[in-house]
């Protein structure tokens, strides 16, 4: 049986353990999850309920233990098993990040592949949806600098709310930290978790 | 060398915003027991749940007074001030006035805060007062350990111009005027979960006065409209409801949200707030057409400074909506329609 330990933890991540917990579960297991205050008791019950996710509720000392069995159905009408019953449910929504990690696209010749990538980066402002976010990395960065010939787009997609995000230990091994012209720099943590929270992750 | 360290006023408060509102059902059964008011220049008072009093001083003029105050939705304080007084007016828009005067109201730790952020949440609150084109003419500020702040608004409007909860009308189109996800995208935020282009767009929206769109509810003639705030487009959709007796049906699939919030939602990041609201409404609400969860749970999302809730006659909708549109509000939509009473008085779908 796997377990969430949502004790100690402040309103919403409650919900979100238990979501991912749910999420991750392997076919067939059961989920336990453990709370210690009577408010995200409440909430997590109320969203297994909601989720058709059968539970049962043990008080255990301290805290509580609810016991989340597999194999419900989801809400009324939509797909079956949004949390229960697949490992993984659809995504709602289009949002999808686009990884630049070098400055060329393709392999064959890097000229070549320098006009397909300024290319590529000018379309994706054209594209009906726009990425939430870019990570630019290793030889990506450079793609950031003022002569090159996408910076002003990355800029521009930066303006319309796209998280543009430049490795900063790449910027420190090429030694172009501060001369930049679109982009905020940041760490493997972020580059990470944007990458891990993204709904589709897109390499050209 | 001293190191200069910026303000961080989410450091002190776990809930900001209209999030941080008493829930619901607790200040219904609390205000029930309040002696009833009985004077008859009193057009508006708490019964029908509106979002300012309206006091008639003569046959051409009545006043609409509000008040609204709340701890940091965001780190910086000169833009929690600007917040905090954008939503503290949008009452009186709601209500179809226009507001005039008002006053400072503030909890503030000096212990922990330094000066300047007192100063900073203050320019915020009187630069948002200036361009609404009130004057903020006192105040008060106590300690406390958690800042707050926020206004008490007065504002000016014709008596039979008053625009309440309680006029909704069957057959009105309901137009939304912002989109919705302030609470959900700043608790996602606080978790490093949003990108900070959306929350970016929740402090421009939050911001955001709703001036422009109150001019454009005026020209439509709208009878029935409210802010939506702290009990979300849900709860305060209901409210309306109830008050005028009629059910009102709410396409979530309509409405406009902030950035990545339905992502955000579908991620278990689902404010507490939101939580209460849902029990609030839920006994009075049918819910048999909406199939998405998420969208279910965002229409009771608490939101700051949010925009307004208007119902319009069906032949003024489309040019309602263009006029918006022309004014600063691109995301303005239609999002629901009101029917006669039939069973609950909320009513949510999704496609």
């Amino acid at each position: 049986m796997k377990t969430v330990d949502v004790r100690g933890l402040q309103c919403p991540l409650p919900i979100i353990e238990t979501r991912k917990g749910l999420r991750e579960l392997p076919e067939g297991e059961s989920l336990k999850i453990l709370i210690d205050n009577s408010a995200s008791l409440g909430n997590v019950c109320k969203f297994l309920e909601d989720n058709n996710c059968s539970f049962v509720k043990m008080e255990s000392g301290s805290h509580f233990e609810l016991t989340v069995a597999r194999g419900a159905m989801a809400i009324t009408g939509s797909p079956a098993g949004e949390y229960c019953s697949t490992s993984r449910p659809p995504l709602s929504g289009g949002k999808y990040v686009v990884v630049l990690s070098t400055d060329t696209m393709g392999t064959g010749d890097d000229n070549l592949g320098r006009k397909l990538m300024a290319s590529f980066v000018n379309i994706l402002t054209e594209l009906d949806g726009i990425p939430s976010a870019v990570l630019c990395y290793n030889g990506g960065v450079r793609l950031a600098l003022p002569d090159s010939p996408v910076a002003g787009t990355l800029a521009e997609l930066e303006n319309r709310g796209v998280e543009i995000i430049l490795c900063g230990t790449c910027l420190d091994f090429y030694g172009i930290k501060g001369i930049t012209i679109a982009g905020k720099t940041g760490d493997m943590y972020r580059i990470a978790s944007v990458m891990a929270a993204a709904q589709r992750v897109i390499r050209p | 060398m001293v190191m200069q360290l910026k303000t961080d006023l989410l450091q002190f408060t776990e809930s900001g915003g209209c999030s941080a509102k008493l829930s619901p059902a607790i200040l219904e059964e609390v205000l029930k027991a309040l002696p009833h008011i009985s004077d008859p220049d009193v057009l508006v008072d708490i019964s029908t749940h509106d979002d300012a009093g309206v006091y008639r001083v003569n046959d051409k003029l009545a006043l609409v007074f509000t008040t609204d105050f709340f701890p940091p939705v965001c780190s910086d304080p000169y833009e929690f001030g600007q917040i905090a007084a954008a939503n503290s007016l949008s009452d009186v828009y709601a209500m179809g006035g226009r507001p005039v005067i008002a006053l400072n109201i503030m909890m503030f730790p000096s212990a922990s805060l330094p000066i300047e952020a007192y100063a900073e949440i203050l320019r915020g609150g009187h630069d948002k007062a200036a361009e609404a084109g009130v004057s903020i003419i006192g105040g008060h500020t106590i300690e406390d350990t958690v800042p707050k702040y926020g206004l008490a608004v007065t504002g000016f409007v014709n008596p039979g111009s008053v625009i309440t909860n309680a006029a909704l009308k069957p057959g009105n189109r309901l137009i939304l005027t912002k989109p919705v996800g302030t609470g959900t995208v700043l608790a996602a935020s606080r978790l490093g979960l949003a990108s900070s282009g959306d929350l970016k767009q929740a402090l421009e929206m939050m911001k955001r006065l709703n001036n422009k769109a109150a001019a454009v509810m005026a020209s439509a003639g709208v009878k029935a409209a409210t802010d939506i705030t702290g009990f979300g487009l849900g709860g305060h959709a209901l409210k309306m409801a109830r008050a005028s007796g009629v059910s009102v049906q709410i396409n979530m699939s309509a409405v406009p949200l902030i950035g990545d919030t339905l992502l955000y939602t579908d991620s278990g990041c689902i404010p507490g707030a939101a939580f209460r609201n849902l029990a609030f409404a839920e006994p009075e609400s049918c819910f048999n057409d909406i199939s998405d969860y998420n969208l279910k749970m965002i229409a009771f999302d608490a939101q700051t400074s949010g925009g307004l809730l208007m119902a319009v006659a069906e032949e003024k909708v489309a040019v309602t909506l263009e006029e918006l549109r022309l004014q600063g509000h691109p995301e303005a939509a239609v999002i629901g329609l009101v029917n006669e009473f039939s069973g609950k008085y909320l009513y949510l779908s999704s496609v």
